[in-house]
């Protein structure tokens, strides 16, 4: 392994050489590595104030905190106040679903580890702020389905995770933005993370930018965040990356924090990064408890991604070597730019290369795969092109609110684009204009889109993103 | 003679020097002209300057935004200032007084002269929009403090009343209907409900004096959103407010707007500074609709000043001056600064900010029906003579009821100054005592243990029949 100098190097590299070119507004790296760390940060945290980046500039964490919301709810499984295989139900009372039985069998372990099932992924009220915001979102669920059997398969879950979060709300009495500081800003001595958004405005806070699709020119996002009803799965912390060292070095610890404050026992912090369930798919990774498991340069990197107006996170733990890695960026290119980052210091601290989680071989869309598929308010339509697959996502809100909220969420990125993609694999698909070492990253392989096979009363789909489209038509 | 920006500019740059205070901008509508002006920092977090488009909370000058809103229901016929808030709203009790409470009508919100005791009161509640609801058990439980429709007593929780009122009438919110009717025909682009919008651009933060003439950065943003009404979310430039005070001085026109546009009727727009209830002070002083007034030899000014964690904003309008000025400090002891700024600004009087002239004392005034206990459900007021026999000492007790107030470094202090007479019903304090100016305490009501009436900060209290603590 480099030292932590040719590290810094490497990550200023690549942020000084390649954000022009990707579009990227703004960018912060950290990366510890035993007891030193290394932070760099690049180009504008405002485009409106012109507020520079900095290595102290808090940004929205996006769904990373699915992570920290896992941690804290473990806590409470720790203290005998929560049984992770009982009923969610039990510990969140408004809850339900359009089929009751479905609702039954949703655990609280299948919250964290995205096996519910709940189809209600985009949904993210904004009307209500404050201490019943988180119900607000709740209060939607009996109008909707599940994908599958609960427990069955894997759709990314961001109903599963307001659900947690309700569930820390019940139990300390407490909204979520003050919930999560309690049971893990303090403890983990996380001293500038804020769940309260207006506190925001008390120190240097970056905001998303976009690229305008007709000019080209990056621009300031036109909303800060998405509504506070989705809280749980990650609409609101604001941290900066010392903070997330401190959060990533408890759990290398084996749940001690920097400051010496047991958080979690070892014996969940383990837990958390044992597979619970695996798709089998180098898109979807074995699934933990919050932690996506990474296979990645010959190790195991327990990490997820976040995504907020118009900015992206990433987050990811080295246990083999006593690492750990995060990032932001907004601008046209931030997924890619997350994806360099930790994959330059995923090298550097491995000493081997990051490459892509299949051996690409070129394949010709399959027959079969041309149709349409949906989730919620998503439906992809796929059509095959020679030997090509065209991918066009369609959005219908599922109301003005939802509509507001996916300009806000990816602005400039809204009208349905066919995507060409092309076969690498027998069921596997890459964007086309992805290489090789594109596909390496987290986001990367993220992209990659599979089709899988029915299964019992589970039909066939696509799965991409983590999330399982059945197919419809 | 008005001020040329340039000079605007070298005036802000001497008030924030000479006051200490951490930074200052300012519109001025003069002559014709517009001037801004900006110094200091307006985030002592992270150092960002002010500049011309600083956006930061307008405070209580949301007073003035919502009467302009509530005129235009007047004029569309769905609301009468002067039929009881209770045609509009059966269920909502504004006072214990039941009676009392079914002859209120608007105009006794928009004037506060209502004399409900309620001014000030937080409530633990939900936020806005919701949380506006949670404030209406608690306030059909408050006493009167005096009967309506006789003198001005600043009342903030009036307008969480008139906000219900909006709500039950139009079915939609003040936000919503301001956005509508007055920002967006207005031209507005920076004046925002929320901080998630207000982070997106240049935002100044409040602070407090600490010791050694420093100033410490706020600890909290903004007061709870359930007083969006009184004045706790409206995020806005001095540019837009000056463009929003402009259109006052044209009688409701839209300034530039090369045409006949309108936000309100020129009868709207000037029923709005027909002073229609005076504050315990005398004629003088006192209410239109929304727009508090002055008057000094013929002259009236019309002005609002808003109160954010930490900050001082204020408006002002000369209608015999064709006279518009906006401005904010990013500090709770921003009154003096500001003060300075309308003597530099406005040609002749009032100045509504101007300290109370001490002129003599009044060492012939026997100070007993001064002493004693007064109340009203937020504060505390004791007075007692002064140990070394000059004047009283005055207290003031915050009575907080839930401790939204108390994150902030004042808020729950003990005020303590001394005070002379300079009139048989008026009291003066010697040296500083609100934020950082004198103040004035205005007595009514003569009885038996005294007067049962003190005005001070914009507010009565009544004598409480309990010997002051001495």
């Amino acid at each position: 392994m480099s030292d932590l100098g040719t590290l810094r190097d490497r990550l200023t590299h690549v942020l000084e050489t390649r954000s022009a070119e990707l579009k990227v507004a703004g960018a912060v790296v950290a990366v510890s590595v035993g007891g030193e760390r290394v932070a760099v940060a690049h180009g504008s945290a405002n485009l409106n104030t012109g507020q520079p980046f900095t290595t102290d500039t808090g940004f929205l964490l996006g769904s990373v905190t699915k992570v920290l919301v896992t941690t804290a709810l473990l806590r409470l499984v720790e203290r005998g106040a929560v049984d992770l295989d009982a009923p969610a139900r039990r510990y969140v009372p408004e809850f339900t679903l359009a089929d009751p039985d479905a609702a039954a069998a949703v655990t609280v372990r299948m919250l964290v580890n995205h096996t519910n099932g709940i189809d209600s992924d985009g949904l993210c009220p904004t009307p209500v702020r404050g201490r019943d915001a988180s119900r607000s979102y709740t209060e939607h669920l009996p109008r909707m389905g599940v994908l599958f059997e609960p427990g069955t398969y894997l759709h990314y879950t961001n109903p599963g995770f307001v659900l947690a979060g309700r569930i820390l709300e019940e139990q300390t009495g407490l909204p979520f933005e003050l919930a999560i500081e309690r049971e893990l800003f303090e403890p983990c001595g996380m001293a500038d993370a804020t769940g309260v958004q207006t506190q925001a405005f008390l120190r240097r806070t970056a905001i998303g930018a976009y690229t305008d699709p007709e000019t080209g020119a990056l621009r300031a996002t036109p909303r800060f965040t998405l509504g506070e009803s989705l809280a749980g799965g990650g609409s609101t912390l604001i941290v900066t990356v010392d903070d997330l060292m401190a959060f990533g070095r408890m759990h290398l610890s084996g749940g001690i924090a920097p400051n010496g404050a047991r958080v979690l026992s070892t014996e969940w912090v383990d837990a958390m990064r044992t597979p619970t369930f695996d798709l089998g798919l180098p898109q979807g990774p074995p699934m933990g408890l919050g932690w996506w498991l990474f296979p990645v340069a010959g190790t195991t990197a327990p990490w997820h991604g976040g995504g907020s107006p118009n900015g992206v996170s990433s987050f990811g733990i080295l246990p083999e070597h006593d690492a750990v890695i995060a990032s932001f960026a907004t601008g046209g290119g931030r997924a890619v730019m997350n994806d360099l980052l930790h994959v330059a210091a995923v090298e550097e601290l491995t000493g081997r290369s990051v490459t892509a989680p299949i051996d690409v071989t070129p394949t010709p869309a399959h027959d079969a795969v041309a149709g349409e598929y949906r989730a919620f308010q998503t439906r992809i339509v796929a059509e095959k092109d020679g030997d090509a697959l065209v991918l066009t996502r369609h959005s219908e809100p599922y109301d003005e609110d939802h509509a507001a909220q996916s300009l806000a969420y990816a602005t400039g990125m809204t009208d349905p684009v066919p995507l060409p993609y092309r076969g690498v694999a027998p069921g596997q698909y890459a964007p086309a204009d992805a290489d090789e070492s594109a596909l390496g990253g987290f986001y990367g392989r993220m992209g990659l889109v599979a089709a899988v096979p029915a299964d019992g009363a589970r039909r066939a789909g696509l799965h991409t993103g983590f999330r399982y489209y059945p197919k419809t038509a | 003679m008005s001020l040329s920006p340039s000079e605007l500019q070298k005036e802000v740059d001497r008030i924030v020097e000479k006051h200490g205070v951490p930074g200052m901008v300012v519109a001025t509508w003069q002559g014709g002209v517009r001037a801004t002006a900006a110094a200091g920092v307006a985030n002592l977090n992270t150092g960002q300057p002010f500049a011309a488009d600083t956006g930061y909370l307008t405070g209580s000058i949301t007073k003035v935004w919502l009467s302009t809103l509530l005129m235009t229901f007047v004029e569309e016929g769905t609301l009468d200032l002067d039929l009881p808030l209770v045609a509009y709203a059966p269920e909502v009790q504004f006072g214990a007084d039941v009676e009392v409470a079914k002859t209120l009508t608007v105009r006794h919100l928009m004037n506060h002269s209502n004399g409900v005791d309620t001014s000030d009161l937080f409530v633990d509640s939900r936020e806005y929009p919701d949380g506006v609801e949670d404030y209406l058990p608690r306030i059909a439980a408050a006493p009167k403090l005096t009967e309506p429709g006789v003198v001005s007593s600043y009342n903030n929780i009036g307008w969480i009343v008139a906000e219900i009122v909006l709500r039950r009438l139009s079915g939609r919110t003040f936000h919503e209907l301001l956005q509508e009717r007055v920002i967006e025909p207005l031209g507005l682009r920076r004046t925002v409900f929320s901080p998630r919008e207000a982070i997106l651009h240049r935002t100044a933060i409040g602070s407090f004096p600490a010791a050694a003439g420093r100033h410490e950065p706020t600890p909290q943003f903004m007061y709870p959103s359930a007083w969006a009404a009184p004045g706790t979310t409206i995020v806005t430039t001095v540019d837009d407010t000056l463009t929003f005070l402009r259109m006052h001085l044209a009688d409701g026109l839209v300034p530039d707007g090369g045409g006949d546009a309108r936000v309100l009727s020129a009868a709207s727009a000037q029923a709005m500074r027909t002073p229609t209830s005076a504050d315990p002070t005398g004629p003088a002083s006192g209410f239109g609709l929304g727009w508090m007034y002055n008057e000094q030899d013929g002259r009236r000014v019309f002005s609002h000043g808003g109160g954010s964690p930490g900050g001082c904003a204020y408006a002002l309008v000369s209608p015999d001056d064709d006279l518009a000025l906006a401005a904010f400090v990013n500090s709770i002891a921003g009154m003096p600064p500001l003060a300075d700024l309308v003597d530099a600004v406005l040609p002749a009087g009032p100045s509504p900010l101007a300290p109370p002239v001490i002129g003599a004392v009044r060492t012939d005034v026997d100070l007993a029906p001064f002493l004693g206990r007064y109340q009203r459900v937020t504060q505390r007021v004791e007075i007692v003579p002064s140990p070394d026999g000059d004047g009283v000492l005055v207290r003031l007790v915050p009575l907080p009821d839930d401790l939204v107030g108390a994150t902030f470094p004042t808020m729950t202090d003990v005020k303590e100054f001394r005070a002379v007479p300079t009139a048989e019903d008026t009291l003066v304090s010697h040296g500083p005592a609100f934020a950082g100016s004198a103040t004035a305490l205005h007595f009514s009501e003569p009885g038996p243990d005294g007067y049962e009436l003190v005005y001070l900060g914009k507010r009565l209290a009544r004598r409480t029949g309990e010997a002051a603590a001495r």
